[in-house]
């Protein structure tokens, strides 16, 4: 096997391979011998085919799959040889076979680029100081509140009005006939939610309890329900109830009525809230020094990057974006085509191959690995946090991508860590407490 | 008409009979018309491989009997030339015609 590199190009690289002819012949023939072993052809029996006349009626599709077979081999040995790794599809232009010839193919791919990496020392990246408005925190605890309303009847009044939550039963019909699933009993309505068909809510409104109203209505043209988008439909409701939210008042009771032993005063609700507001936040502002310095590493060490894997990483984040939307027709609901978001995926899927390529290579220059105590620790940790016993944890990052996925992870962050701690920055502050009143 | 040098050689015989003796005593088999006779038949493989042929043996194989489920039938006689042929000729076939 002889290979030549003929063409080197930034991450391009186009080898030449050469397969001497006696090898070729030699595979060819094994294939046929091995073929010919269960072969059976009128006239002759199993097996006993001679060779001349097996060559002579599958030889060529023989020599094909020889021929692929060696290719495989002699490719491996050649990348080997040169010490080349591909990251990106390998395409091959075949050569002609002929006898008594070598076999000569080229392969041609892109490889994981040389980053002779200079600057990354004392990249300086500050970070942002956490803090929580008091204003976050009423709001978080409005949210809680909103969550903990409660249903009370409505006294003093027995007509429907805007903010009243109304217990109907509605029977839906188009034409007369009577829809599938269009009937409801005990339905809670939110007047003025907006979130009815339109009209509904209206309709409603002005009702008197045990009242029945009829009417009709026009679903709207895109409505989700395809079949009666644009159609009209007849309803006859009965409103039932009136009842309405009751949000809960925020007092120590409140507090206690949430169930958490460690909570007992809205002081004590308001403190929790804000250190998880703190932490997410603090979180948040880590995660963006981390992106700030990736950027300014990437700045500051250009290298050619393969297109190749920038188009894989494209794909990923295309593919984890429809998971996301649900198959079929959440991108076109958006009013998007898929060609059009790769083309928007294309600037951060290239930042995000430099950011790796280049972490990667200050690991293998600082010499940073990731032992199989690193990845120990981080299952047990994980493994705690979860509440999960730590052999199911480790079973399921036993071996192969997961496990690959969680190095690369751990590797990333020490990298990450690594380098934020030779940026000669001051030692980090703790977070001042914001100034929020208690 | 006169009969072409194809109508009466018809198509090479391969067996393990056949290659046996091709390799044994450089005798080649075919399948021939029934009406060739030797003759005839050391004319056309003479003209149509271009090789020298030294004997001609001819072979009437008889008509067989065959079933095929509730199916009965008869399959044709038909005739073979076994040709010695001169010691160094060869005649190769290609595709198996």
């Amino acid at each position: 096997m002889k290979a030549t590199i003929e063409k080197a190009e930034g991450v391009h690289r186009e080898v030449r391979v050469e397969i001497p002819w006696s090898t070729v012949k030699d595979e060819m023939d094994r294939a046929l011998r091995e073929l010919a072993k269960g072969l059976a052809l009128p006239g002759f029996r199993k097996g006993k085919v001679p060779l001349p006349v097996v060559r002579q009626r599958y030889g060529r599709q023989v020599s094909e799959d020889a021929v692929a077979h060696l290719m495989q081999d002699a490719l491996e040995a050649a990348l080997v040889q040169n010490k080349l790794r591909p990251v990106s599809r390998v395409e091959i232009s075949r050569g002609d076979l002929q006898e008594g010839q070598p076999y000569a193919f080229t392969a041609r791919f892109e490889v994981r680029p040389d980053i002779e990496i200079k600057e990354y020392k004392g990249l300086q990246e500050e970070k942002g100081v956490a803090q929580v408005k008091p204003e976050d925190v009423d709001r978080e605890i409005d949210r809680l509140r909103e969550e903990h309303a409660s249903l009370v009847p409505v006294e003093g009044r027995d007509t429907a009005a805007k903010d009243d939550v109304a217990v109907i039963d509605y029977r839906a019909s188009r034409n007369g006939r009577p829809l599938k699933g269009g009937e409801r009993q005990g339905y809670l309505l939110h007047i003025g939610a907006g979130k009815a068909l339109p009209g509904f809510e209206e309709h409603v409104g002005g009702m008197r309890v045990g009242e029945e109203r009829e009417f009709d209505l026009e679903f709207p043209r895109d409505a989700s329900d395809s079949e009666l988008a644009g159609q009209v439909v007849h309803f006859s409701v009965r409103l039932v109830a009136l009842k309405r939210r009751e949000i809960p008042a925020l007092t120590d009771e409140f507090v206690l009525d949430l169930g958490d032993a460690a909570l007992a005063t809205v002081a004590d609700l308001r403190g929790r809230i804000e250190k998880t507001l703190l932490a997410r936040e603090d979180a948040r502002l880590a995660e963006e020094q981390r992106e700030k310095l990736i950027g300014k590493l990437i700045e500051r060490n250009p290298f050619p990057v393969p297109p190749s894997m920038v188009e894989r990483q494209q794909q990923a984040y295309l593919a984890e974006m429809e998971a996301l939307l649900g198959q079929g027709g959440g991108l076109e609901r958006l009013g998007m085509t898929r060609e059009k978001l790769l083309g928007d995926l294309r600037e951060r899927a290239e930042r995000s191959v430099r950011g790796n390529l280049l972490l990667l290579a200050v690991a293998e220059k600082e010499k940073i690995t990731v032992e199989d105590a690193d990845v120990e620790e981080h299952l047990a940790q994980l493994a705690e946090r979860l509440g999960q016993n730590l052999a199911q944890v480790k079973a399921r990052f036993a071996e192969g991508d997961a496990r690959e996925e969680l190095r690369y992870r751990l590797l990333r962050d020490k990298v990450l860590e690594y380098l934020l701690h030779s940026s000669n920055m001051p030692p980090q502050a703790p977070p001042p407490a914001a100034g929020a009143p208690a | 008409m006169k009969k072409s040098e194809s109508d009466i050689v018809l198509r090479p015989f391969q067996t393990e009979k056949s290659t046996f003796l091709q390799e044994k005593g450089n005798q080649v088999v075919f399948r021939v018309a029934q009406s060739a006779n030797k003759i005839e038949i050391r004319k056309a493989i003479e003209k149509l491989f271009g090789v020298k042929v030294v004997a001609v043996r001819t072979v009437r194989c008889p008509a067989r009997w065959r079933r095929v489920g509730r199916n009965q039938g008869l399959r044709p006689s038909w005739k073979k030339a076994i040709v010695r042929l001169r010691e160094g000729d060869k005649i190769e076939f290609m595709g198996g015609v």
